[in-house]
């Protein structure tokens, strides 16, 4: 060994893995040459200089603490499983909301937070198209609701020309001509389409003016929310304070799954000129904490776009229609609990016909590694939970491997048969 | 709640508690964010739905985690300023605290990416193989980085004299 490969190595010589022939050609050099010995001594004094002689411990009381964290840490739901489209629910139960609210008559800040939504909404509601940037803590393949506090923002882009609107959040797109939609998720290579909104917050995303006119519904007629108000120059900024929507009397299941279903606080910014809309920012509020999910950071009014300029659709992806018109046929006229016991019925023996009708949003294929010949072990009475348009049917199951779980099966019969599908949980 | 991935988690607190305390007491700047940084990592994994069962080496899969969640940390304070007097506070706690903040001002004067390599070494005492493994880089990388390091500190205490 010589000296340029012994200071190239020198670090193996502080390394108990090597082995020891190198070693001892290491060492037997440094016993014939003066100066990598010299060298060798400053290493060691250097690392000694930076190993520590005490014991370096956390607090006596940490491992206990430790431990408690762990056995109270809840397991999060699993986004992708929970709920695959969420059609039309938010409309029906918003509506359902204000009839079960006391009037009572506004204070000034509500009065004056009204006329603004008013305003804003009809300036929205008159543009021919609309651009739109905003941000949005989620997963970028995940479904248009879908909000994460946890997650990192998002962003999308929103185009709405005359009837005709697209949203792009990155993996995930929608796109509809006004009057069917496509949707897709490139990574997946999945792709579907059906008529309506594919989404509660793509409608809202779409439509905004739709959410000024509740917020100005909200402030006209619902007593459980605060607002405060503010000018700054041409600004006019208004706070929306209030607690989640939706029905939470029988399970939280759905509590902070979207920002509907959360406490929020959400701002406004006006234009005091024109009262158009310029900005929005949506807080989820975890008890005393406060996590900013969403911010609309950009709206062109009139942006010159026409309607072939979002009409693109992926060519490589085959839209399926999820929803068809024998989708849980065989399931009319049962409880949501009944459907859930009967298709997991239908998993065990793997019918693949009677799948193909309870599952219409998933590749039934795909589930048949982990769901062929599984077995219920409990069921419990179905539960609604938020906006949720159906009921979750608690149940535990034990798979082919041995291995048992509990699920919450989201089951909803707002099909055009009128029967039961499965659409999410699992 | 799945209790087997639960039990699983809580023998690797078990046994890894004071490597990660002692990584993490390193990067991060207080005795209790440290604390705090392990607690939020065990809380992380117990609460995720990721596969653990595949993780052939405990101990360097969570020490990378906790590295990601040091640097997240770090990136986040970076703009905070900490009041001279609490480190003060803290360092004359007791024996320990002084060692740890008189090796970190010597570690201070490096790179991060060799004095994370020798910190590793010194005072988790991996492996050159355990720390590519963290790291995700070559072991020759691993080396030729506490290499560096070491002989700054070594030029470093050599003007001292």
């Amino acid at each position: 060994m010589n000296c340029e490969n012994f200071k190239l190595n020198i670090a193996d010589l502080f390394d108990e893995e090597l082995s020891a022939e190198i070693k001892r050609e290491m060492l037997e050099h440094i016993e014939s040459c003066d100066d990598c010995k010299a060298l060798y001594e400053e290493f060691s004094n250097a690392i000694k200089a930076l190993t520590p002689k005490q014991e370096i411990t956390p607090s006596a009381e940490f491992s206990a603490r430790l431990d408690k964290a762990i056995a109270a840490a809840e397991p999060k739901r699993q986004p992708v499983r929970r709920v695959l489209f969420r059609i039309g629910g938010a409309v029906a139960s918003i509506a359902a909301m204000f009839l079960v609210v006391v009037n009572i008559l506004p204070a000034t800040p509500a009065k004056a937070a009204s006329g603004y939504f008013e305003r804003a909404a009809t300036k929205l509601g008159q543009a021919q198209s609309l651009f739109m940037r905003l941000s949005m803590r989620t997963l970028p393949a995940e479904n248009f609701d879908y909000t994460d506090p946890s997650a990192e923002f998002v962003e999308h882009t929103i185009q709405r020309v005359g009837e005709a609107w697209r949203v792009d959040k990155g993996d995930r797109v929608a796109y509809s001509d006004g009057g069917q939609w496509w949707q897709w998720v490139e990574s997946w290579n999945n792709g579907w389409k059906g008529y309506g909104s594919p989404s509660e917050l793509v409608s809202l995303m779409v439509n905004p003016h739709l959410l000024l006119q509740f917020e100005q519904r909200l402030a006209d007629e619902f007593s459980g929310v605060v607002y405060e108000t503010r000018t700054d120059g041409g600004c006019y900024f208004v706070t929306v304070t209030s607690p989640a929507l939706g029905d939470w009397v029988e399970s939280n299941y759905m509590y902070m799954s979207s920002i509907l279903e959360s406490d929020s606080r959400r701002e406004y910014a006006f234009d005091r000129r024109t009262k158009e809309l310029l900005a929005a920012s949506i807080y989820m509020l975890q008890g005393e904490q406060q996590v900013k999910v969403l911010t609309l950071d950009q709206i062109i009014y009139n942006a010159p776009m026409v309607a072939d300029d979002i009409s693109h659709l992926p060519e490589s992806i085959e839209f399926v229609e999820p929803l068809k018109a024998d989708s849980g046929s065989s399931f009319v006229g049962i409880s949501a609990r009944q459907a859930a016991i009967k298709t997991f019925e239908a998993m065990k023996v793997w019918d693949k016909e009677l799948l193909a009708e309870a599952i219409p949003f998933v590749d039934i294929e795909r589930l048949r590694d982990d769901y062929q010949g599984v077995e219920i072990l409990e069921v419990k009475e179905a539960v609604r939970s938020g906006l949720y348009v159906g009921y979750f049917v608690p149940m535990k199951v034990k798979y082919r491997n041995g291995k048992s779980e509990e699920l919450m099966v989201a089951m909803r019969n707002d099909t055009p048969s009128g029967g039961w599908i499965l659409d999410g949980g699992i | 709640m799945k209790p087997e991935r639960n039990k699983i988690i809580g023998r690797w607190a078990e046994a890894y508690q004071a490597d990660l305390y002692r990584f993490a007491r390193f990067s991060l700047g207080s005795a209790a964010d440290a604390e705090d940084a392990v607690q939020d990592l065990f809380v992380r994994l117990a609460s995720s739905s990721s596969d653990i069962s595949a993780v052939a080496s405990p101990r360097s899969f969570l020490i990378r985690s906790l590295r990601n969640l040091c640097i997240d940390r770090q990136r986040r304070r970076s703009l905070s300023v900490v009041p001279l007097s609490d480190k003060f506070d803290v360092a004359e706690e007791n024996e320990a605290e002084v060692e740890v903040e008189r090796i970190k001002r010597l570690l201070r004067e490096l790179p991060a990416e060799q004095s994370e390599v020798i910190m590793m070494r010194t005072a988790q005492h991996l492996s050159f193989a355990e720390i590519a493994e963290v790291l995700d880089v070559p072991i020759s990388t691993a080396k030729s980085r506490f290499t560096y390091g070491i002989d700054k500190v070594r030029k470093m205490l050599n003007d001292k004299k």
